[in-house]
């Protein structure tokens, strides 16, 4: 019974590590193949790049900056009545420095992230591989590697770092407002508190979970898209299956993150 | 047949989609001569349509070899593997142009890709094979918006665009109406006798059987016939046509 189990964990495991394996080789054989290889297809390279970004990045504002503001003004009112208490509301600044900069903006930015682009990047190369497109750009002799994985990958990653920064500021300025009117703290009272509180390795810090993240999302979903082989009913288990899948990825590698820079 | 005018070679192929399962080809030998329309034919489910994917190098075998020009496509570099692609056209089943592009970009998109000429130049090309296949009122549709016959002929046409030296159809002209079978089969007729070699699966022999050289037929797993139409494929035939 308990070899039983044991195996049974020990193939759980291996599955998870030969999964791991695949994304890890897909990510790093997309950057190779592209810097390496050929300089042929760079100018619609760049072009699908800039439409990825239009998508993930741009299109997403709305969204990211209403969760932002809101997030902002959630914080400093939740925090705020407890500070007055005790009179410390200086620490304002550190509250969204660590909240706003270093955990829950590159988070929520993934997750947003997640939830728009990763499924649409899953769902597209998935509807790819059923119609035989992405066959047929082989036929063309266009790497797909190169053109379907490398252009997401990159759109995701600076889209993930431009909407987490934005996020943090819109964040930010919400906190802003709270802290002016039920505080009436002043604008560069306010400003003197938050740079107080960031260091430099709080924007390093953001910035590297974002690009992480971006990269995780983007890679996982275009994993998932190319693992459908036969029919249009594979599209939304994978798609499932890429959002849980990043979302995991996402949670582990900003926990590492956090214990590497903070511990 | 000379052996120098061997294009695509194919040494005891043997294949099937999941290891251990039973194979869907077995023991698969053959050799295709430059400038040959050939046409594959058999039973529905026989793996015709794997076969052409094995030889043109989108399915790359287990067992067995396939030589394109000489070059073993197992175990080469993907680099190499899509400056072969780059030589060679696939028509797909079904047609498999790219869903978010218009019938413009579908058909400049390997050229541009390629970086084969300048875009005007490209305009120009792409401008000239939309008259050919009737479709300049499509010019800049979506697939989704054509019909079978014109989705299958903008597949056609966007082979031909890159002038390959072979290509590979997997039932061209299947389900189509007459207009539209009449346009693929004359793009098809001129495209080999300017000596590009021709491989076909095809249900309708008789639109091809003026001017076919070798008819396959692949039954129980492996080839079970080949019918010589023609004998004279020497290099000079070739060239003539060229």
């Amino acid at each position: 019974m308990s070899t039983e189990f044991l195996s049974k964990i020990g193939k759980s495991f291996l599955k998870k590590l030969d999964y791991f394996g695949g994304v890890c080789g897909l990510f790093v054989y997309a950057i190779w193949e592209t810097l390496a290889g050929s300089r042929k297809g760079r100018k619609i390279i760049r072009q699908i790049i800039k439409n990825q970004i239009l998508f993930t990045g741009y299109n997403a504002l709305p969204i990211i900056s209403i969760i932002s503001l809101l997030l902002g003004i959630v914080i400093i009112v939740q925090s705020v009545t407890q500070l007055i208490q005790i009179g410390a509301e200086n620490l304002i600044g550190q509250i969204l420095i660590i909240t706003m900069v270093r955990e829950l903006g590159p988070i929520l930015t993934a997750i947003i992230i997640t939830g728009r682009s990763g499924t649409a990047i899953a769902t597209e190369i998935g509807n790819m591989m059923v119609s035989h497109e992405v066959e047929a750009l082989e036929a063309m002799g266009i790497d797909t590697l190169k053109y379907i994985m490398f252009p997401r990958l990159i759109g995701s990653i600076i889209s993930t770092i431009c909407l987490t920064i934005y996020f943090a500021t819109v964040g930010i300025i919400g906190g802003f407002f709270v802290a002016s009117f039920q505080l009436n703290i002043p604008l560069h009272r306010f400003f003197a508190f938050l740079f107080s509180a960031m260091t430099m390795t709080d924007l390093i810090v953001s910035i590297l979970k974002s690009s992480v993240f971006g990269a995780i999302i983007a890679t996982i979903s275009v994993y998932h898209g190319f693992k459908i082989r036969l029919s249009s009913t594979e599209v939304p288990m994978a798609t499932t299956r890429a959002v849980v899948n990043s979302l995991i990825y996402v949670f582990t590698f900003n926990g590492i993150i956090t214990i590497l820079f903070y511990i | 047949m000379k052996k120098q005018n061997i294009v695509l070679k194919v040494e005891n192929l043997n294949f099937n989609y999941t290891p251990g399962s039973s194979y869907i080809l077995s023991d698969v030998s053959l050799e295709i001569y430059k400038g040959e329309f050939i046409i594959i034919v058999g039973p529905r489910g026989e793996g015709k349509s794997t076969f052409l994917k094995i030889i043109s190098g989108l399915i790359l075998p287990e067992e067995g070899n396939v030589f394109y020009d000489g070059v073993n496509l197992k175990g080469i570099f993907k680099k190499e593997l899509m400056e072969i692609h780059q030589r060679t056209g696939f028509v797909f089943q079904d047609s498999a142009l790219i869903s978010n592009m218009n019938v413009f970009n579908n058909l400049a998109l390997p050229l541009r890709y390629h970086e084969i000429m300048p875009e005007e130049k490209i305009t120009e090309e792409v401008n000239k094979m939309i008259t050919i296949i009737n479709m300049e009122n499509h010019r800049f549709h979506l697939p989704a918006f054509l019909s079978m016959g014109q989705r299958k002929m903008v597949a056609l046409a966007r082979a031909l665009i890159t002038q390959p030296e072979t290509i590979f159809y997997d039932e061209p002209i299947a389900n189509l109406d007459d207009n539209s079978r009449n346009i693929i089969v004359k793009l098809m007729t001129e495209a080999y006798n300017k000596g590009v070699t021709s491989v076909v699966i095809t249900h309708e022999i008789d639109k091809f059987l003026g001017f076919a050289d070798r008819i396959i037929e692949i039954k129980d797993r492996t080839i079970a016939n080949i019918k010589n139409l023609k004998i004279d494929r020497s290099p000079e035939t070739i060239d003539q046509k060229r």
